[in-house]
């Protein structure tokens, strides 16, 4: 059985990197408009998955307001794919419920 | 339904976070405010062009020359300045500080076009082709070659796959909603063939042409923000949920 992925098995950082995933560059104020999360929770968040190495980030000027934009890389791609295959499989195995997933190994907060 | 114990996702929950994505993407490429603009833009640099077009014309046939040549360069330049906005780096930096403009509030996010920034001379040559046409026919209908009655019908033939070719040069930004626009076209333009009594007199003919390119396209525009507004709803519906559960 794949094992899950620590960074991306917490539901604020997958739906990042689900939103991430549907488009190619987002700035920072728009996760704030997609998620609803706190300004520190959600930068702490996006720290997270730049060290995990899933998102790049460039920083630039709109004009002379400062902006941050998202990217996610390919690695981060590849590991959003491989969390669902992972989800699909445990998924698949009959009796197996979602909350399992708990078990081992837990959500890295 | 939710599960209650803090960060477990139950199978309902896992799926939720699956939308994000979809929703994301369909936003992004419903985003069109920027496309009412730049139509509008158009459809000042149509209404120009056909104005000059037409005085020019009028001004040749009541003998005043100069007039007429000052009409020509006039033509000629607001010509250019059209392709410039639709094809020219400038022109694509100008809609996209209306973008950044319009969307100040709720951000940014965007799906590049690689088609477009690989294939960029390929654009110069469609708009060039299109110009080219939309030039002939309108100096061909002026002169009385081509009956006034079949002037939007002809420049479907054209008008219709360049829209069609813009549309298809986008992709994956572009939305299908866009697409609203040329089929309302064709449709316009089987509607003039069938016989529809619709007036034809000059000015009805400028407003078959060109009110119509802006007008429907302008209404798939409308349509599609009204769908990018839809797509933020869901797009937050599904991604505010558990990701409080992150907070703190």
């Amino acid at each position: 059985m794949n094992e899950l992925d620590k960074t991306l098995h917490e539901p604020a950082r997958l739906r990042i990197a689900m939103i991430l995933s549907g488009v190619d560059v987002v700035d920072f104020n728009f996760l704030l408009t997609a998620l609803g999360l706190t300004r520190g929770n959600l930068s702490s968040h996006m720290d997270r998955l730049e060290k995990a190495g899933y998102v790049a980030i460039d920083k630039g000027y709109n004009g002379k307001i400062p902006r941050t934009m998202y990217r996610l890389t390919d690695e981060g791609r590849g590991a959003l794919e491989l969390y669902w295959a992972a989800i699909d499989s445990i998924r698949s195995i009959p009796g197996n419920s979602i909350q399992d997933l708990r078990a081992d190994p837990a959500p890295d907060r | 339904m939710k599960s209650t114990e803090p960060g477990t996702m139950n199978s309902t929950e896992i799926d939720d976070l699956r939308a994000p994505s979809h929703w994301s993407r369909v936003y992004a490429q419903n985003r069109s405010l920027p496309v009412l603009v730049y139509l509008a833009a158009n459809g000042g640099f149509f209404a120009l062009l056909f104005g000059l077009a037409a005085g020019g014309g009028m001004a040749a046939k009541a003998g005043h020359p100069a007039l007429a040549v000052l009409a020509s360069i006039g033509f000629f330049v607001a010509y250019g300045a059209m392709m410039l906005l639709v094809f020219s780096k400038r022109g694509h930096r100008w809609i996209d500080e209306q973008y950044q403009r319009l969307y100040t509030c709720e951000g940014s996010v965007k799906i590049e076009s690689k088609r477009r920034q690989r294939y960029q001379w390929l654009g110069y040559a469609v708009g060039a082709f299109f110009g080219t046409c939309i030039t002939a026919e309108v100096l061909l209908g002026l002169h009385g070659y081509l009956p006034l009655s079949l002037m939007q019908p002809v420049s479907a033939l054209y008008c219709v796959p360049f829209m069609v070719f813009m549309w298809w040069w986008q992709r994956p930004a572009s939305t299908w909603v866009m697409l609203l626009g040329p089929a309302l076209y064709a449709a316009h333009a089987l509607l003039l063939v069938s016989g529809l009594p619709i007036p034809q007199d000059n000015m009805w003919a400028g407003i078959h042409m060109m009110g119509a390119i802006c007008g429907y396209g302008m209404l798939a525009a409308l349509l599609s923000h009204a769908y990018s507004r839809y797509a933020l709803r869901r797009l937050q519906h599904a991604a505010h949920g558990n990701a409080r559960n992150g907070q703190g």
